[in-house]
């Protein structure tokens, strides 16, 4: 029999036995939480990363795959696209084969002769008929009727994810190469002068596939058109090359197609538009009527500038070329009739000059975004 | 509050000598209230060890509603109970140290219980039925009085005057066999 010590050591050490053991065990049940906690956080951050890159940006229908980013860069491109248009270095001939062998979704007949490609959203196959001029294809991704930037204009023809033989563009030439949700198949037509080839496949894949397409052609934009009007956001402007004659300025609107504004509106016009920009696509072009011709608007706002420049329109904040407006819009902290009679004196023909009071010299910020015109 | 209560207070307080001043007070009894339901002095030592590990680790509640005595007691019968309905009423043990245990019992008797007389009659109690020499012993060698031991045996007050008049006639008959008298009953 154990005395009283003796019991009570044995007591004390099996409590320091069963407090090591819960110990340990306490440490092992933490770090199997811990690790699946971690685990749990690293299957959320991915899921949330997949989300992200899957989701649509702003101001971009759900269709649209670009980043934010990727859009900038985009736009910087059309910049230099469109500077080296002017300056005649475009590849004409070249970029049909660029859209051959690559799944650009940009590359759509940019420089071949009537042989555009479109991308567009939806199952809509009435607007075939409309794609007269040229030879123009398009196809479209995934089922999602926000996407079909040329519905709206009614201009445009589409097919659906999985559903090539919507691609009923009878009047198009051209072999084109669906790849919609991982079903590849072609399409082919007669009559063809090039071939393009489009990717359709769901949003997310769609995203990859046009990131690494964006990535390629930043590499290379001296052969790369620039039209791809889903891709451009909306409200840009300036990316077309002006027809200084009659061109009162352009702008893609909210659905992603480019608005033209024309002083005269006329089918030759719009021909000699279509001929000196060969990346605009008649589906996703909309004509207005302009009431001045851009190169009077710059002048315009050059004068103004200068003048304010020089410290003559002190009661002028800002002034801007509003190409959606057909106006230059000039912002004034006061009422003052002299000078508005003073900035209204620039311009020569009358009525370009929209003033607007923004009653302080700070401008709101979104005074300053151009807005797209609302049919 | 007894000294057992206080002994608590200051192993709560994080002093291990309160838990060995209980163990110093309170083993020998017991273990041998223990032994009254096992039936085996080792077996009763171990359930005792195990009923103190048990305070040391869990540190119960002792509200101070019953003697400290009453309490430990509860927390061992509750852990002999257990062993029992765990282990079954078996014995295991060795014949060769069947004696070896009757002599370590008879030691802890001795040092317990002081008397001839008390003595005489702890050993009668073995050879009444359980339940009888349990009450008893908790009545005649624990000092408890009818609600300690009810509370204990988990019985209420009636039943316990009740079971302690027929224990004690049942142990008077056992006394008279041997030619006993004890003024106790």
């Amino acid at each position: 029999m154990k005395d009283y010590k003796e019991m009570s050591e044995d007591i004390f050490r099996r409590r320091d036995e069963y407090m090591a053991k819960r110990q340990r065990r306490t440490k092992k049940i933490a770090a199997a939480v811990s690790g699946v906690c971690l685990i749990a956080l690293l299957t959320t951050g991915i899921c949330q990363g997949v989300i992200l890159q899957g989701r649509p940006d702003d101001g971009q229908t759900p269709g649209m795959t670009q980043t934010a980013g990727k859009q900038d860069e985009i736009q910087e491109l059309q910049k230099k696209k469109a500077y080296s248009d002017e300056k005649g270095d475009i590849d004409q001939g070249s970029s049909g084969e660029d859209n051959e062998t690559g799944n650009d979704a940009k590359d759509n007949g940019g420089n071949g002769v009537g042989n555009g490609t479109e991308d567009t959203t939806g199952s809509d196959a009435k607007d075939n008929g409309e794609n007269d001029a040229g030879n123009v294809t398009e196809d479209t991704t995934g089922s999602d009727a926000k996407d079909n930037w040329g519905n709206d204009a009614g201009n445009g023809t589409e097919d659906t994810a999985g559903n090539d033989a919507k691609d009923k563009v009878g009047n198009n030439a051209g072999n084109v190469t669906d790849d919609e949700t991982g079903n590849d198949t072609e399409d082919k037509r007669d009559n063809v002068s090039d071939k393009d080839t489009l990717d359709e496949t769901d949003m997310a894949a769609k995203n990859k596939e046009t990131n690494a397409d964006e990535e390629t052609d930043s590499g290379s934009s001296e052969g790369t058109s620039i039209d791809a009007p889903v891709q451009e956001q909306a409200g840009a402007t300036g990316a077309l090359k002006p027809y200084e004659e009659f061109w009162g300025g352009s702008y893609m609107d909210e659905n992603g197609c480019w608005v033209v504004l024309l002083t005269e509106d006329t089918p030759e016009n719009r021909q000699k538009v279509f001929e000196y920009n060969p990346s605009l696509k008649e589906s996703s072009t909309i004509f207005r009527k302009a009431d001045y011709t851009k190169a009077y608007l710059t002048e315009l706002m050059a004068v103004i500038s200068k003048a304010m420049g020089n410290n003559e329109l002190p009661n002028v904040s800002s002034a801007a070329l509003s190409e959606d407006k057909n106006r230059v819009v000039v912002y004034m902290t006061s009422e003052d009739e002299a000078s508005v009679l003073k900035v209204n004196s620039f311009d020569t023909l009358g009525g370009a000059i929209e003033i607007v009071y923004s009653g302080s010299d700070v401008m709101e910020k979104a005074d300053l975004i151009e807005k797209p015109m609302m049919y | 509050m007894d000294n057992g209560a206080d002994s608590y207070r200051c192993f709560l307080d994080g002093d291990d000598i309160g838990m060995t001043e209980i163990i110093r007070d309170y083993k020998d009894g017991l273990i041998l209230f223990l032994n009254r339901y096992v039936h085996n002095i080792w077996t009763a030592e171990e359930l005792a060890e195990d009923t103190f590990f048990c305070i040391v680790i869990k540190k119960p509640r002792f509200s101070g509603k019953y003697s400290f005595k009453t309490w430990l007691y509860t927390i061992g019968r509750n852990l002999a109970v257990n062993h029992i309905k765990r282990m079954g009423r078996v014995n295991s043990t060795d014949p060769e140290d069947l004696e070896q245990m009757a002599h370590d019992e008879k030691t802890l008797e001795q040092s317990y219980i002081s008397g001839e007389e008390r003595l005489l009659v702890h050993s009668a109690l073995s050879r009444l039925r359980p339940e009888y020499g349990r009450i008893l012993y908790l009545k005649f060698f624990e000092d408890l009085d009818n609600g300690q031991i009810a509370r204990i045996m988990k019985k209420n007050r009636r039943q316990i005057e009740n079971m302690l008049y027929q224990s004690k006639r049942a142990l008077k008959t056992e006394l008279d066999k041997e030619g006993y008298q004890y003024e106790g009953l």
